[in-house]
Formats: C-alpha cells, structure tokens, sequence
C-alpha cells in the first residue's frame, strides 16, 4: 500500500509484467484511496470517486478483493502466488506474519518465487520493527540537511524520494533475482527500506563524508565553494544555474558573460582563488546576472557547448517542456473516467522492448472476477459463493 | 549462490558519477568491470577533483581522491588512447567480448571514435549499450552537456524543499546522479534479463533529467493529474502538524511522519496532550489543516520542553506511531540500525586501511554480493588485462605503451 511497493509495481508492469494487486475488502483497500491529503499540501480527490495518488502508484495493474483473514480468502491468494514469479509487499512484518505470508510460507506454496519485501528501516536492529514511510525515511538518512544553509532549519522534500527511491530497488532487485532464476533456477528473498534507499540516494555524499571523515557543510549559496556552481537570478525574478567543474569554463565564461575584466583580476585566478573569494565573486556575478531577463543569459551561454547551464523549473513546468516530451518522459494516455491524461513514463528506453503503454489503476476488486476465472479456473458461481462469504470481493 | 552477474563483462567509458556509479553496482553484483580511461588527461577528471560543488575537499592520502575512489570500487582500468588506431583497436577486442558497454560520453565524440551503437552491435550483436546522457538523446538539448546540478535544476527538484519564501536549494546528495546510476544499472539488468530469454542485446537510454524526473516520481504524477502549481511547504503552517518536524530541548530535530486519522488521539495520548482532543479547532484532518499554524505553534512549544531522546522513548511505546530522528550524514555509519543492515559495510584498503563503504542496498536471501576492492589508479590493470583478456604478448604491450596508444 501506500507509494513504495505499488510503485515498484508500476516499474514492472512497465517492463511488460502482469501486476495482479490483492486488497483487503473490510478496509475498502489500499489506504491511499480514500487519503485526500498525505503530506498535506495537494488535495488528491479526483472526479469519479478516485485519487491521483492512488492513480499513479497503481497504473496498469488488476485488483482483486482477498479477505487475507479468512482461510479460504488466503488460500485463494496462496493458488495466485503458486502461479506467480514474484510477491511484492510493504506490509509490516507483524502484518505479514499476521496472515502467514512471510517468505517460508510463501515459499513452500512456491520455491521459485522471487518475494521482495520493502519496509522501513530495514528488517533487521533495534528499528526493524517499526512504522514509518518516505519521511522518517528522509530524516533518518541524513536527505533533511541536503538543502539550505547552516542557519536554516532541516527542510523536508515534497517528492518523496525514499519512497520512490525505494521503490526503484525493489524493482531492480527483483529484475536482477529473476535474471539470476534464469540462470540458477532458484528463487529468493529480496529487501529494500526507506532508509536504506535514502541513503543510497546520496551515494555520492555520503561516501565522500565516510571515506574522508571531513564535515560535508550545507551550502549558502552566497559563499559557494566554486561560483560557477552556483544559482543565480535574474532581472525577470526566473533563475538560472552553472554548474561547470573544469579549471577551463572560467575563461570562457567570463568571455562570453563580457565580464573580460574579471580574467585579469588577482582574487579570481584560478579555482582556488575564486573558492577563496567567492563572496565576492558572487557579489559581481549577482548584480551582472540581474542585468537581463533569463532567456537572454540562456542565449549567450548557449554559444559554447562546453559550458553547462540551465534554467530552474519548477515541477509544474515539465509538462510543457519540449525536451522532457521529446524524450517521452511525460506521455498521455486516453483515460476512461479524467479523458486525455498526461502521464509520467518509464525513465529508461530499450531499442528492442516497446514502451508499455499505460493503463488506468483499477477500481477496487475491478478485476476479481476475471482473475480468479483466468488464473485460477473458478466458476462464477464458486466466485459467488465467496463474495457471500466474505472472502472475496 | 553465485552472485547474480558471475561471468558477466563490462566496459565502462565514463566520467563523474552518473556511469561509474552504475558500474560500481553491476560489480557489486559480480560483474567484471574494466573502466577505458584517457591517459593523455589523465584519466577521469575527478581523479584530481578537490572541491566539487567546493565545500568539501576530496583530497586523500598517497594522491587518492574520496569521489573517484566511491564511484570506481573494485573495477579494473585500462589507459587508451582511443584516438590512436591502435588504441582504438584494442578498445573494439574489448568490446567485442563484452556483454555490457556503459558510457556517459556526449554522442557527438562517441560517433567521432567510431564507438557507436550501430558500429559496435555489427561486430557484437548480443552487446547491451547502455548511455548516460544530460537531457535524453532526442530533442533540442539531446547533445548537450550538463551534470547533476543542471538536473536539479530543469527537473523542479530545487523547489522541492523549503517555503515560498526560501529561494531554490541546490541539494548536496546528488540525485539526479545517484538516481541516473541506479535506473541505468536497473536498465542493464533488464536488458540482461531479456537477452537471456530472447538472445539479442540491446541499447538502453537513460538521461539525468528523466532521472531526476523519477525521483520525484510523487510529485511530478501527481501534478499532472491535479494540475495547478505544486506548492512549497512552510514548516510552520504545515498542513496536517502530525506530518511535520520539531526541534526539541536539546536543539535536535525530531520528524513525526504520521498521516491516518486515527494517529492522531494516539500521539495526544503519548505526549500528554489530552487536552488538544477536546479542542474544537483540531477535532478532523480538515479542521487541523485549517487551523495548522496555531498547532503547529502548540507542538512546537512543547516539543521544545523535553530532549529527543525522552520524546523517541515516549512515542517508542506505540508501534504503530511513525517517527524518527533528523540525522546527519556523519551519524549514519554510528547509527546501530544502519549497521544492523549492513548498509554501511567495512573492507581493508591497501593505502587507508580499515574503510567504511557504503553497500548494494538490496539484501538478497540467496545471491552473494561482490565485496568491494579499491578504486585502480590509472592504467594500474592495462597489464593484466590485455594479456588475460586479450593474449597480449608482453612485447606486444611495450610496443602500445611506445607508440603512444597504450598510457
């Protein structure tokens, strides 16, 4: 429930799986559907009686209403997962346990089953135990310190990374436990957590502070380390970035800029010199950038491929930018109940693999009927009987 | 079991970190990677990079360098001039026996050396060819450079954090990077995985903006489906105040990350706040979203009045009640439950000694992961390995190494 697990799901019915997705009938399935607000900031309700959140975690996939509590509601599950190559949770391990479908159970039903468990802090230690989701996530791991000053306060980031970074490995943990299915014939159990995903995220920060035991300070992006790394704004109030590493940008740099004058001062000689005094670096690049409007700066620095630039979007942005449409990155789709429907594709492209093309999430239990005919050869009347009783839905 | 790319060859042609991190993930999964690095520039330039976004210095003892050394573990280099002929040559025999080739190198030179994907799939149709790029490959940027920042910055991703008031945060972690490594790492296991069932290889595209698009995967989807502007968040009229973070008496930050309804007489409960359950003002989710900041000023008041450790002991006595500490970098590798995971591991360095590494972050039941060896100093394998890959003769190598194709 939630983003972690039925992302993940999401990423593998992109690559072509066929994601049947169990929900429990006495709650009226996955929370996310009836949660108007999450972090508080976006009202989720859609027409139809649906949820955006809930819409994009769960694209593609079928629904079936499983009463897990019920034996014979589990053992419907228990034939679904005997025919399956993978079981996905994020379900608390008590929860899990709660309807015996840890890995043993799971695997005895199917010892080829690859079975991918998400969870918070990591199954194991003195948390293992505990509730938590995307923002203990970013807390735990260091992510709140990443933006801002020393002066300001922790931020939280609205984009939920640890969820979907999480989600990230737990499909290409599963992809990477097929492949070795393939080739050993075994199947296994994978783990991922927020908090493990948090700090995998920041990889390169983290590694940096582990291995050489310095302070990784927060940035005040009016003393930054190196000033062509830096945001700036400009006369329209738009911002824009450099973000170039090499010793040799600055020349050109200051060429194109027609900041000349700067290549003969003392203070700004070379990198060190310009660490050094980077006040007052900035101090002369923020004034000359407030000298023309954005799309002006973006046409100079354009000049020369070897300088990197950008412009500072805001996510709103993304669904009119020619680049990100060109790249199929965000594509629509012709939605049964919202009509023509913008939506965010898989990131990775494969010559040979044809783009999965999306399909709406379902309605609750949309797809129980089907499936339990398809897969598992039931009448509709065995169908019936169970929906009377409560173990289906 | 064997680690699950055992036998698996990969030439990496990279630089920085979106391609290197992907490569230290297909190693730690067992795959064998040898890096081509350019002798005449001395190899990747952050072999030599002190201050990258120039904070932190990067420098470490015997002229190592700490960004070089996490995004190159256990991988093998090579020094080729791919601009000689022979260079070249020897690169292609490489190739040639591979089964992946990554690279984060803009087209326009890959195409100039002849290192295509249409060249390299004639000579080796079961090759995986997988790109880093900035933008994409297509549209009006598909050629241009750009790096992590430039990420950041077209993808919404610096106004992810902090209020309207704040100005766009640049974050250190470096996700568009890290996340670029992983789905391109992602993208090549996949691609494995099909060609083991269908025979063909394939090329996999994989940029830094679709990356750091994908991160956000929350708040980019939900946008396009909600529409409107995606608004920064204000700590101090956060809109529901149990989802929110507090600075406690010591000056520590704590986060309370709980989003059902039913939490909320719980947490009143634990920290004897009783009275906030008779209060009007709080009664539903809506009623706190309206009147958040005056709660939001109530928590913080008394969350102010007890260090966080007594707040995490107190919430600690339900279960089902999400929150943890704000931690820094620095306390993650002092952090039991991190060690717990092993999601920071240890391995003896030749030059630093007992080292603290960050580890795959997916445990498997069944699959070894690799352990991690150091980063190789440039060429350090050009010995090893044109004469166990490739049968090259000793003579053979000192006649690359004179004629200047060999570094």
């Amino acid at each position: 429930m939630y983003i972690m697990g039925p992302l993940a799901g999401v990423m593998l019915s992109d690559l072509g799986a066929d994601v049947i997705k169990i929900e429990e009938p006495r709650t009226g399935g996955d929370v996310l559907r009836g949660l108007r607000f999450t972090n508080g900031t976006v009202d989720a309700q859609m027409p139809g009686g649906r949820n955006a959140s809930f819409e994009i975690a769960n694209w593609n996939k079928r629904s079936v209403g499983l009463n897990l509590k019920a034996e014979e509601g589990r053992e419907l599950a228990f034939q679904l997962i005997e025919k399956a190559d993978v079981f996905l949770t994020n379900f608390r391990l008590p929860a899990i346990e709660g309807v015996g479908m840890d890995y043993e159970a799971v695997r005895e039903r199917n010892s080829r089953i690859i079975y991918a468990a998400g969870d918070t802090f990591g199954a194991r230690g003195p948390d293992g135990w505990r509730a938590g989701n995307d923002y203990t996530g970013q807390a735990r791991s260091g992510m709140m310190w990443g933006p801002g000053t020393e002066e300001d306060p922790p931020f939280y980031h609205t984009g939920a990374p640890c969820d979907i970074g999480g989600a990230v490995l737990l499909s290409h943990g599963i992809t990477t436990a097929l492949l070795a299915r393939e080739r050993t014939g075994k199947g296994q159990k994978i783990e991922v957590s927020n908090l493990g995903a948090g700090m995998w995220f920041q990889y390169w920060a983290l590694g940096i502070v582990s291995l050489t035991g310095r302070k990784f300070p927060r940035i005040d992006r009016h003393t930054p380390g190196n000033p062509l790394w830096n945001h700036y704004p400009c006369a329209d109030g738009e911002w824009l970035v450099l973000a170039n590493l090499l010793p040799e940008n600055w020349t050109a740099f200051c060429k194109l800029m027609e900041l000349d004058a700067l290549l003969e001062d003392e203070r700004f000689q070379d990198m060190e010199g310009r660490r050094l005094n980077a006040r007052e670096l900035n101090e002369i690049l923020d004034a000359h950038f407030q000298t023309r409007p954005r799309r002006d700066w973006e046409e100079i620095l354009a000049r020369d491929p070897s300088l990197a630039f950008e412009r500072l979007q805001r996510v709103e942005d993304l669904a009119g930018d020619e680049q990100v449409l060109a790249n199929d990155y965000i594509t629509e789709i012709e939605h049964p109940v919202y009509g023509t429907t913008q939506v965010q594709n898989f990131p990775m492209q494969f010559s040979e693999a044809p783009r999965c093309e999306r399909r709406p999430a379902p309605e609750f239990g949309a797809h129980t009927f089907e499936v339990l005919t398809e897969e598992l050869g039931l009448s509709p009347e065995q169908i019936s009987a169970y929906i009377a009783a409560g173990v289906a839905a | 079991m064997n680690a699950p790319l055992e036998g698996i060859k990969v030439v990496e042609w990279s630089m920085y970190a979106t391609g290197p991190l992907c490569g230290v993930m297909l190693g730690d999964l067992g795959a064998d990677v040898i890096r081509i690095e350019d002798p005449q520039r001395g190899g990747d330039p952050t072999r030599n990079m002190r201050y990258v976004a120039g904070i932190t210095d990067c420098q470490m003892p015997g002229d190592r360098n700490a960004f070089f050394e996490v995004m190159n573990w256990s991988k093998r280099s090579v020094s080729l001039n791919l601009k000689h002929p022979q260079g070249h040559e020897v690169a292609l025999q490489l190739l040639d026996r591979a089964d992946v080739f990554i690279l984060n190198i803009r087209p326009p030179v890959v195409k100039k050396l002849g290192l295509d994907y249409e060249t390299l799939r004639e000579r080796n149709p079961k090759l995986i060819y997988a790109t880093a790029s900035a933008y994409g490959e297509r549209g009006p940027q598909g050629q241009r450079s750009g790096n992590d920042y430039t990420g950041q910055a077209r993808s919404g991703l610096m106004f992810g954090a902090g209020s309207d008031t704040d100005p766009p945060f640049y974050h250190l972690a470096g996700f568009p990077d890290m996340t670029g490594g992983t789905l391109l790492s992602h993208a090549v296991v996949s691609a494995l995985y099909a060609r083991e069932r269908t025979g063909v290889g394939q090329k996999v595209e994989m940029s830094n903006l679709g990356a750091a698009m994908w991160i956000q995967y929350w708040a980019i989807s939900n946008q396009l489906l909600v529409g409107g502007p995606w608004p920064r968040q204000d700590r101090k009229r956060a809109n529901q105040p149990l989802f929110n973070h507090y600075q406690c008496a010591d000056g520590e930050w704590i986060v309370l990350a709980t989003i059902r309804d039913e939490k909320w007489p719980i947490f009143c409960r634990l920290v004897r706040l009783e009275h906030l359950l008779e209060d009007d003002r709080f009664k539903t989710v809506e009623d706190r979203k309206e009147h958040a900041a005056d709660l939001v000023a109530i928590l913080e008041e008394h969350l102010s009045t007890k260090p966080r450790d007594e707040w995490e002991q107190i919430l600690s006595s339900d279960r089902a009640m999400e929150f943890t500490r704000v931690q820094r970098l620095a306390d993650l590798q002092h952090d039991p439950q991190v060690i717990a995971n092993e999601y920071i591991g240890e391995i003896d360095h030749p030059v630093y000694g007992p080292t603290k590494v960050q580890n795959y972050p997916v445990r498997f039941s069944e699959s070894r992961v690799k352990p991690r060896t150091a980063a190789p100093d440039l060429g350090e394998h050009n010995f090893g390995v044109l004469t166990e890959e490739l049968n090259y003769s000793p003579e053979q190598i000192a006649e690359l190494v004179s004629a200047g194709a060999l570094g």
